[in-house]
C-alpha cells in the first residue's frame, strides 16, 4: 500500500524537474526537503493530479493513478496547502466548507463535529467566515476539510510556513498525531529541514529539479551529503559561480568533475542514496 | 538615542499598540519579539515614517535628545532606513539595481550620476552584492542576493535609525544567517529596531529585547523572563528536542481579554492576573507580570 511517482519529468518553463522518484507506505511519513525553486511545489501539484507530468508513472497502491477517475482520486489522496487563507472560500462559512466534500461525495455520511474535534477547534467556529479566523485556525480547517473525505494518504507543502512559530508548533503535533491515528501515508513539503526531521521516518532532499540525497532519516542523518549537511547547519559564505552539480557553488566537497557534470544518484546502502561525486 | 515615550496607535475603533515606550542606545540592536496581531509591523512602519491610512497616533519621539516627527519628510528614508520582509517589494519592477540606488544620492545629496554610481558600488561592496549583476532588474534577481541589495538601499543615505522589519522571514533558512550578519555589521553607531519572529535571529542578536503582546509592551531589555518571552523562545523545532506545550492564540487587537492579555494562554496565571499588571522593574528588565520579580 503506497503511493509512488517513478521516473518523473517536468518541465515548467526554465525549470525542469529531472528522474524524479518516490514512495510513501501508508502509516508513514516522508518528508520532502529544498529550497525555493528546488521542484518541491511541483511535486505537490503532480501528487495531487494538479499537473500532469510529461513522462514517468504515478502509481496509487500499484494502480496507474492517473487512470482514476477524479472523483475516485480525491477520495484517496487529499492536499493541505501552504496558504491557508487562499485554500478557504472567504463568502462560505466554515460549516458549509466541511460540509462542501460530502455534497460531492453523497454516499458519505457526514462528520462535521467529529472533524471538528479532530483538528481542536471549537463548535462555535462552524458559524464564522475565513477571514475572521486566525491564521492558526483557517489552516485547521483546510486540514479538516482534507480529511473529510477519509483519505489514505495526505500531501502536505509547507502547512506552517505562513504561521507563527509558536502556531507551527500546534500545527506540526496536530498533523504527526493524526497521520498515527488514521495511519495514512504522508508527504511532508518544507524548507525547513528541522520541521522534516521531526515530521518524517523518511527523507527526500531537494535542489534545482533534482533529488540530491533520500533515504531513512536515520541512514540520512549517520552520513548526510554536502548540501543536506549544509541545510542542517548553514554558514554564510562566497558562492562559487558556475559548476554542473546544483550545489557546486558552496560545496566544501567541490571538485573539477563537479563542474562538468551532474554526479549520478547513487546508493550508499540501507536504502541511502546520495548525488555527489566525492562522497 | 532613539527614544519613544507613551506611543499609542489605533484605528478609530480600537489600538493596535497601547502606551509602548523603550529606547535604543546607539550602536545597539534592538530586537523585536512577538506574534501576529501584536503591532510589530505597524510599530516598525511608524518608526521609518509610515502610517497605514485610517490610524492615527499619540505619543512623542526624541532622537539625539531633540523632540521629532516620525512622519516628517526629513525622517523618512534621510534618517531612517528600512528593510522589508519581501524584497521584491522595496524596489520599482522597472528599474535597474544600481539605477535603484543611484536614485536617491542624487536627488537628497544632489550627487552627479558619476558620484553616485562610485557611491552605490561602494555600499554594493559592502554588502557583497556580486557587481557584474548591478544591472539587473529585481525579477532577475534570488530573493537572498536582492535582500542584500535592500539592505544597501536603505543605508544609502547613511541614516542613523535602521528599521528591519522580519528581513529574514521570506528567505530559505541559509540564506537568512547572512543578512543578520549584514545587519550586525551596519548597527555599529546606528540605532537598529529589528523585527522578527525567528528565535534563532533573537539570539544571534540577543543584548536587548522588546517584546509586544497584544499591542502592549510585556517586556524590555537584556533578558528574556516573561512567560510569554519563554513560549516564544522554546517554540522552535529542533531535532531531538520536545515540542512545547502551546495552547490558544495570539488575540486580535480589537477583542482583548480583561487584564494581562496573555492570562488565557499563560501556565502560570492566578486569579490576580485579571487584573493588569504593570510594567515594573525586574533585575535588570522591566516586565508586564504579577509572577516575576
Amino acid at each position: 500500500m503506497s503511493v509512488e511517482l517513478v521516473k518523473i519529468e517536468k518541465k515548467l518553463g526554465e525549470f525542469r524537474l529531472r528522474d524524479f522518484n518516490l514512495r510513501v507506505e501508508r502509516g508513514e511519513t516522508l518528508g520532502v526537503v529544498g529550497g525555493s525553486g528546488s521542484g518541491k511545489t511541483t511535486v505537490f501539484k503532480i501528487l495531487l493530479r494538479l499537473l500532469r507530468p510529461d513522462r514517468g508513472s504515478y502509481f496509487l497502491d500499484g494502480r496507474d493513478a492517473m487512470a482514476l477517475s477524479r472523483r475516485a482520486f480525491s477520495r484517496r489522496v487529499q492536499g493541505v496547502f501552504q496558504n491557508a487563507s487562499r485554500a478557504l472560500d472567504p463568502r462560505k462559512t466554515v460549516d458549509f466548507l466541511l460540509r462542501e466534500p460530502y455534497l460531492i461525495h453523497r454516499d458519505l455520511e457526514p462528520r462535521v463535529e467529529e472533524l471538528l474535534r479532530e483538528v481542536s477547534l471549537p463548535p462555535e467556529i462552524l458559524r464564522s467566515y475565513p477571514p475572521q479566523l486566525s491564521g492558526g485556525q483557517q489552516q485547521r480547517v483546510v486540514l479538516a476539510r482534507a480529511l473529510a473525505l477519509e483519505p489514505d494518504y495526505l500531501v502536505a507543502d509547507e502547512p506552517t510556513s505562513a504561521l507563527d512559530p509558536t502556531v507551527q508548533v500546534q500545527i506540526l503535533k496536530l498533523l504527526k498525531k493524526i497521520q498515527a491515528r488514521r495511519n495514512m501515508g504522508l508527504v511532508f513539503i518544507s524548507h525547513d529541514i528541522n520541521q522534516v526531521l521531526y515530521m518524517s521516518q523518511g527523507l527526500l532532499v531537494m535542489l534545482s529539479g533534482l533529488i540530491m540525497e533520500s533515504g531513512g532519516v536515520e541512514e540520512v542523518l549517520k552520513k548526510p551529503s554536502p548540501y543536506t549537511l549544509h541545510l542542517l547547519n548553514p554558514r554564510p559564505s562566497r558562492e562559487r559561480e558556475g559548476g554542473a552539480c546544483p550545489f557546486y557553488g558552496l560545496c566544501p566537497l567541490a571538485g573539477p568533475k563537479c563542474q562538468k557534470e551532474i554526479p549520478p544518484l547513487r546508493s550508499l546502502g540501507e536504502g541511502h542514496l546520495v548525488r555527489c561525486h566525492y562522497m | 538615542m532613539l527614544i519613544v515615550k507613551e506611543l499609542s496607535i489605533k484605528t478609530s475603533a480600537f489600538h493596535i499598540i497601547r502606551q509602548v515606550s523603550f529606547k535604543i542606545n546607539q550602536g545597539r540592536v534592538k530586537v523585536l519579539l512577538g506574534e501576529s496581531g501584536a503591532g510589530k509591523s505597524t510599530l516598525g512602519l511608524f518608526l521609518s515614517g509610515v502610517l497605514k491610512p485610517g490610524l492615527s497616533w499619540e505619543g512623542e519621539v526624541f532622537y539625539h535628545g531633540e523632540k521629532i516627527n516620525p512622519l516628517g519628510e526629513d525622517w523618512r528614508g534621510r534618517t531612517a532606513g528600512l528593510i522589508l520582509q519581501d524584497p521584491y517589494s522595496s524596489f520599482d519592477p522597472r528599474q535597474r539595481i544600481l539605477s535603484a540606488l543611484v536614485e536617491p544620492l542624487m536627488v537628497h545629496l544632489s550627487l552627479s550620476r558619476g558620484e553616485a554610481e562610485d557611491r552605490a558600488l561602494y555600499w554594493l561592496r559592502q554588502v557583497e552584492f556580486p557587481l557584474e549583476k548591478r544591472w539587473r532588474f529585481p525579477h532577475e534577481l534570488s530573493g537572498g542576493l536582492l535582500q542584500r541589495a535592500a539592505v544597501a538601499a536603505a543605508l544609502i543615505l547613511e541614516p542613523g535609525v535602521l528599521i528591519a522589519d522580519e528581513p529574514t522571514s521570506a528567505l530559505d533558512p541559509p540564506l537568512r544567517a547572512g543578512i543578520r550578519e549584514l545587519i550586525k555589521k551596519f548597527s555599529h553607531k546606528r540605532h537598529v529596531l529589528y523585527i522578527t519572529h525567528f528565535v534563532e535571529d533573537a539570539l544571534f542578536f540577543g543584548e536587548d529585547y522588546l517584546v509586544l503582546y497584544g499591542g502592549l509592551v510585556m517586556e524590555e531589555g537584556p533578558r528574556l523572563r516573561h512567560p510569554y518571552s519563554k513560549l516564544l523562545m522554546t517554540s522552535v523545532v529542533k531535532p531531538g528536542k520536545e515540542l512545547p506545550e502551546v495552547t490558544g492564540f495570539s488575540p486580535h487587537p480589537s477583542s482583548l481579554p480583561p487584564g494581562c492579555p496573555f492570562r488565557p494562554r499563560c501556565g502560570e496565571a492566578s486569579d490576580r492576573c485579571y487584573e493588569l499588571p504593570p510594567l515594573k522593574k525586574a533585575g535588570e528588565n522591566l516586565v508586564r507580570c504579577w509572577n516575576v520579580r
